[in-house]
């Protein structure tokens, strides 16, 4: 009988990390109470090289239409996270154009969905919706 | 146990009476045909109170959905124009595979024409069963034919039939080729013998053959989930709330409401 290898892999807790597309996933759910679900949010995610790319999408399904809000990235140690693009040039300022920690991608992702610009798309959808 | 909810709203506007049905009978899954009311219009009925459903878009015209659910849980997998058939594949539980169908009118298309096109369905049901590769199928609809009608019964049309115990066996081979088994429970729901509905559709015509009474909005369900699914479950509706949907005499009631009974049954996933 050969004799077991050595095991040198550490005990692995992936429960305790909150990943950006996580906390996207958790801000695009809430978007339908706010609108009746006539609008609502979603994450794609997609991988290119060794990044991983996350899209926030608003949708107004009924009318079958779909914006990207924007869209960051990371490698596999999530942070920097990467704004690769968002929906007008306003969103960049005030940003490097990376997020060091949670922390600032938190603030960052409030600032954006709470923005007047954010809130036009999503009111003029609403109004089409509704027409 | 997700329920489900079919209705042919024959093109009305019943808005308040499918919210108050869906709400009354806590649906999860709403589905109808000849909807004529904007999606958006009943998202936002549905969602008054609380903002449970979701529009589950396919490209299917004559066929709408809602789900309590993202539609990216029931994406499409085959659209046509009358038959839409979903891959609903929640979080941690079995996919299954939802075939919407809303058949022709039998003021257009003759028996023999109705039971041509079963093959052809059945046919792209089995396609898709292939594709998914299990055969966890429900099929849904106003097929606009009684569960006895050949394109109902026979082999190579849906190959429905009235018992669970035959619909167990999966299949049977005529003539070396390997037909599979839908069970229909709406077998069960011929005629008014507990005090229910007799059908889900009246049409009466003075010709020497007319059956009065039809069930043309059925539920199908496969083999392989005939564990998961309880025939005393299945309803043909004629009340909704206070209201009822029939006319004096139990016909449904058109004019009202729709000249179809909505459907209910529900399915544990």
């Amino acid at each position: 009988m050969p004799e077991e290898a050595a095991d040198f892999w550490p005990e692995l807790n992936s429960a305790k990390l909150r990943t950006p597309v996580l906390i996207l996933k958790e801000q695009a759910a809430l978007l339908g109470k706010h609108t009746k679900n006539l609008v609502v949010a979603d994450v794609e995610t997609y991988t290119y090289n060794d990044r991983f790319f996350h899209r926030f999408i608003i949708e107004a399904r009924a009318l079958s239409y779909r914006y990207e809000l924007f869209r960051v990235s990371h490698d596999v140690m999530l942070y920097p996270l990467k704004l690769e693009s968002g929906p007008n040039g306003k969103l960049l300022i005030g940003t490097s154009g990376f997020f060091n920690s949670e922390d600032e991608f938190v603030n960052w992702l409030k600032e954006v969905l709470n923005s007047g610009d954010t809130k036009r798309v999503l009111n003029t959808l609403l109004a089409q919706v509704e027409a | 146990m997700l329920t489900f909810l079919f209705w042919n709203t024959n093109g009305k506007p019943l808005v308040e009476a499918i919210v108050e049905l869906v709400e009354e009978q806590s649906v999860d899954i709403l589905i109808l045909a000849e909807c004529e009311v904007a999606p958006a219009k009943l998202l936002m009925a549905l969602n008054r109170n609380v903002s449970l459903f979701y529009f589950a878009p396919g490209n299917s015209p004559r066929l709408v959905m809602f789900t309590k659910f993202p539609d990216r849980y029931v994406a499409p997998a085959f659209e046509s124009d009358r038959v839409s058939i979903r891959r609903l594949a929640l979080p941690a539980r079995a996919e299954i595979l939802l075939a919407l169908v809303h058949f022709p009118s039998k003021l257009y298309w003759s028996e023999d024409s109705q039971m041509l096109e079963c093959t052809v369905l059945a046919a792209t049901i089995v396609d898709e069963e292939r594709r998914a590769g299990h055969s966890r199928t429900v099929m849904i609809g106003d097929l606009n034919m009684n569960p006895f009608e050949k394109g109902m019964v026979g082999a190579s049309g849906l190959h429905a039939t009235m018992a669970r115990t035959v619909a167990e066996r999966a299949s049977r081979v005529i003539q070396g080729n390997s037909y599979p088994f839908f069970y229909n429970p709406m077998w069960g729901h011929l005629g008014d013998w507990l005090e229910r509905p007799p059908g889900s559709f009246y049409y009466e015509r003075a010709e020497q053959v007319t059956y009065f009474w039809n069930t043309f909005d059925q539920v199908l369900v496969r083999p392989a989930l005939l564990d998961r699914f309880r025939s005393k479950e299945v309803r043909i509706i004629d009340r909704v709330g206070g209201t009822s949907l029939a006319m004096l005499d139990g016909r449904p009631d058109g004019k009202n409401a729709s000249d179809h009974f909505p459907l209910l049954f529900k399915i544990d996933l």
